[in-house]
């Protein structure tokens, strides 16, 4: 906690499809509240298509490994998809991990908001999988760049989206 | 990945005007699919506190799976996670930002 305001700093892990400043509303009522906030800006949203979880996973990292080294309290606030990369993230980073290492400030807390909370070992996808029905306005677009990586398309059939989301084969 | 506009609007923003949803949907940027086959390999959730607010009219993660993901995690824990249930949709940032700062607010008071 900030010695000051007893306020922890919130970081924000937006939903897949989302930008940050989509959250600009929600936090700038959190500031009128005399919250510090963050935004992740995830790898995967408008970036590189072949971004991984991983990726994400490092972006928030950043971003909490930052307010931490600025002997910060964290509250990492994840939606939806963020919850997976989120979670991940967290690891080394937990106030009583860096305390165990001399260092002050950490994350103190998680708050999902209607989240995918994947169990130990499962992806968005297969815990996706095991409870939804198709919803047929998500487009997975296989662009060239991936049809001359025959693996990738592999793993993305591996992965059962078949069952989750129609894929559609995109010629350009 | 990209989202049809229409059906997108009726689920993510279920709780905006019509013409307020189609408009934040057609914001939204491509997001690339291999995220989604990412496995958890660190469940954190184990391991510090934590919360989760259901929204009750969400119609893309339906309520019901929202508690059995909670209830799964909960079991794995010494404690359960803390649930907040409040009547918003998938993206209650956007359409009701106040309801979640005031659960924000009593999370940081949870945690003092």
């Amino acid at each position: 906690m900030d010695s000051l305001t007893r306020k922890p700093t919130i970081v924000v892990v937006p939903d897949s499809f989302s930008a940050p400043y989509f959250y600009n509303t929600f936090i700038s009522q959190l500031t009128a509240h005399k919250y510090d906030v963050v935004v992740a800006d995830l790898s995967s949203v408008g970036g590189k298509a072949a971004a991984t979880m991983i990726d994400d996973d490092q972006a928030i990292q950043d971003v909490t490994s930052k307010v931490a080294g600025e002997s910060k309290d964290i509250v990492l606030i994840m939606h939806s998809y963020g919850g997976v990369p989120g979670t991940e993230s967290v690891h080394g980073v937990t106030k009583e991990e860096r305390e165990a290492s001399g260092k002050i400030g950490g994350v103190v807390a998680l708050l999902y908001v209607t989240t995918f909370l994947a169990g130990p070992g499962k992806s968005l996808g297969s815990t996706v999988g095991e409870g939804a029905g198709v919803p047929d306005y998500v487009k997975v677009e296989v662009r060239r760049a991936f049809t001359s990586i025959p693996h990738i398309i592999l793993s993305l059939v591996n992965l059962d989206f078949r069952s989750v989301f129609s894929l559609a084969l995109c010629p350009s | 990945m990209t989202l049809e506009a229409e059906g997108n609007s009726k689920v993510t923003f279920s709780d905006l005007p019509v013409s307020k949803a189609v408009a934040w949907v057609g914001k939204m940027p491509h997001h690339s699919t291999l995220t989604f086959g990412g496995e958890l390999n660190h469940p954190t959730y184990l391991d510090i506190p934590s919360f989760y607010l259901i929204a009750k009219n969400d119609r893309i993660i339906r309520p019901e799976m929202q508690r059995s993901l909670v209830d799964a995690a909960s079991e794995l824990r010494e404690s359960p996670i803390m649930e907040y249930d409040i009547p918003i949709g998938h993206f209650p940032f956007i359409s009701q930002p106040g309801m979640v700062v005031e659960v924000v607010r009593k999370v940081a008071s949870e945690i003092l």
